[in-house]
């Protein structure tokens, strides 16, 4: 998932399970600041704003799902044997 | 990435511990009662503490604490009596909830015992398990979990200890991406390794092994959604990435805080496996193994559900990886005591994993709220008669047309064991396959006089 995939406004989940609202994104796009809305395992990082690039990013939020696949870089990709 | 504090959070069990008083707000299945047929009294270790269980005469199970209150004799040698358990050295009884009762030397009139309690927690049977209650009393209901209670089926229990910690077994169940691996490539890369490829590919089992190799092809990404009792998960899949077609496919149903089901009840074959901790370090995996038989179909009957243990070591002392869930335990183990959380890198497939841990965190919140964390039931309407883990009932297993529904017969290996396909699978060391064995036999049977029938 890339930096540049990202919206102002849409929700992401980082792999620490922090869940975050993007408010603005650099003009390079490689990172971007996002509201942390829920940190469940750091509370206090709350209500905050957060630096992040693409190696933070794993899933866009909506409602209580997470979903990888409305990334535009599909994974898609296995060393096949068969 | 978790930080060393949330690890522990999450992984650790003792009392006291943020997710140790957790799971004692559930019953926890610990033993199938049929390991109890050649010696009524086992020493268990559960949340990490140390305990003696028994059946008594009267058929009545005890769970108590480890040791005699006189001279701290292990209680695993001590002597059923009508109603409780008698330590071997002099005698003294203890009852269900580890009250002294009898102090046969002492004075006849002695009240001493009555001051004497070695501990005890509640403990009932379902389907064959032994749950245990080691929480703040009122004790919950204990749930009936779908195939725990379905009618006509055959089942069978294969029970292990793990050396690892409970969650990352329980992990694996929110990471449907590893079967591409570890099911896939690995499977073929052990059975070429062991010389069996050549035999497995002749009566064309190996075509397991690349079904779940392409299960890596065409991959979108991954969802995770809460559900009634746990999660839902799945991986979505693209055309244009490789797929056969634009799909989603919906994986085991993740039942809080450690179960995990697949294949839904009723099914020819379905299972959970209950990954209970046994202390920090341990784990016992319970692979409770139900074979159903659908609308119109007669199970052959069990006098009883046996247990066994799966071997996941041979003879040299090196992994036994010819059967999935070796696979998966010996991937467990390998990933140390308890993973050390704060040096691992999660990326788009681990999406249900940090869903599971996120559900864990939320329900642990709720105990130290003071509140019933998810899937604690308080009055049998909620949980009974029989509580579907999916949150559906399987309706395609009671239509009473599912041998006509079912034209082309079914493509899943696992209501095939009949034609060898047992031997992917755990449950091939269970007393119980014979049996599963006519039961599909019979499946194939009605399913085929609905096809000759002309449906």
């Amino acid at each position: 998932m890339e930096v540049s995939e990202l919206t102002k406004g849409s929700r992401v989940l980082l792999e620490d399970g922090t869940v975050g609202e993007v408010v603005s994104i650099a003009a390079d796009q490689k990172t971007a600041s996002l509201r942390v809305l829920e940190a469940p395992f750091d509370p206090g990082k709350e209500g905050t704003q957060m630096e992040v690039t693409s190696f933070d990013l794993v899933a866009f939020v909506d409602g209580d799902s997470y979903d990888s696949s409305k990334s535009s870089a599909g994974l898609g990709r296995t060393n096949i044997s068969i | 990435m978790l930080s060393v504090e949330a690890n522990d959070r999450l992984t650790r069990v003792g009392p006291g511990t943020p997710c140790g008083e957790l799971m004692r707000r559930y019953w926890v299945p610990f033993a199938a009662t049929s390991q109890l047929a050649d010696d009524p009294v086992r020493k268990v270790r559960l949340l990490g503490e140390d305990l003696t269980l028994y059946r008594d005469k009267s058929g009545a199970y005890g769970l108590i604490g480890e040791r005699c209150a006189h001279r701290l004799v292990d209680m695993q040698w001590g002597i059923p009596d009508e109603h409780g358990l008698r330590c071997p050295y002099h005698g003294w009884m203890y009852d269900e909830s580890g009250q002294c009762t009898d102090t046969p030397l002492e004075a006849a009139d002695s009240t001493f015992k009555d001051r004497i309690n070695i501990g005890g927690y509640p403990v009932q049977e379902l389907g064959g398990l032994l749950f245990a209650y080691m929480g703040p009393l009122p004790a919950p209901v204990l749930p009936r979990w779908d195939i725990l209670v379905w009618p006509n089926a055959v089942r069978q229990i294969g029970i292990n200890t793990l050396n690892c910690n409970w969650l990352q077994c329980q992990e694996n169940t929110g990471d449907p991406t590893h079967s591409v691996w570890l099911h896939g490539e690995m499977f073929k890369y052990s059975l070429e390794k062991s010389g069996q490829w050549a035999a497995r590919s002749e009566d064309k089992q190996t075509f397991t092994v690349y079904s779940r190799i392409k299960m890596g092809v065409g991959i979108k990404g991954l969802y995770a959604n809460p559900t009634q009792y746990g999660m839902e998960k799945g991986v979505i899949y693209a055309k244009e990435l490789g797929a056969d077609e634009d799909r989603v496919s919906r994986h085991s149903t993740v039942i809080f805080p450690f179960w995990t089901q697949t294949g839904s009840a009723g099914a020819p074959r379905s299972e959970f496996q209950i990954r209970v901790p046994i202390d920090d370090t341990h784990t016992l995996h319970i692979c409770y193994q139900c074979y159903s038989a659908p609308s119109g179909v007669e199970a052959p009957k069990q006098e009883s559900i046996p247990w066994y243990e799966a071997p996941m070591y041979d003879e040299n002392g090196k992994p036994i990886l010819d059967y999935v869930l070796a696979q998966d335990m010996i991937a467990w183990w390998a990933q140390g005591d308890i993973v050390d959380r704060s040096k691992e890198k999660l990326g788009r497939t681990d999406v249900p994993v940090i869903f599971l841990r996120r559900q864990l965190d939320e329900n642990i919140r709720k105990v130290e709220r003071g509140e019933d964390p998810m899937n604690v039931f308080r009055n049998e309407d909620e949980a009974g008669p029989i509580l579907y883990g999916s949150g559906n009932p399987p309706e395609r297993w009671l239509n009473p047309n599912w041998a006509k529904e079912q034209m082309g017969g079914s493509g899943n290996f696992r209501a095939n064991y009949h034609k060898g396909f047992v031997q992917d699978d755990a449950d091939r060391y269970g007393s119980a396959v014979p049996l599963v064995v006519e039961l599909h036999k019979r499946i194939e049977e009605v399913r085929q006089a609905a096809m000759n029938t002309g449906g």
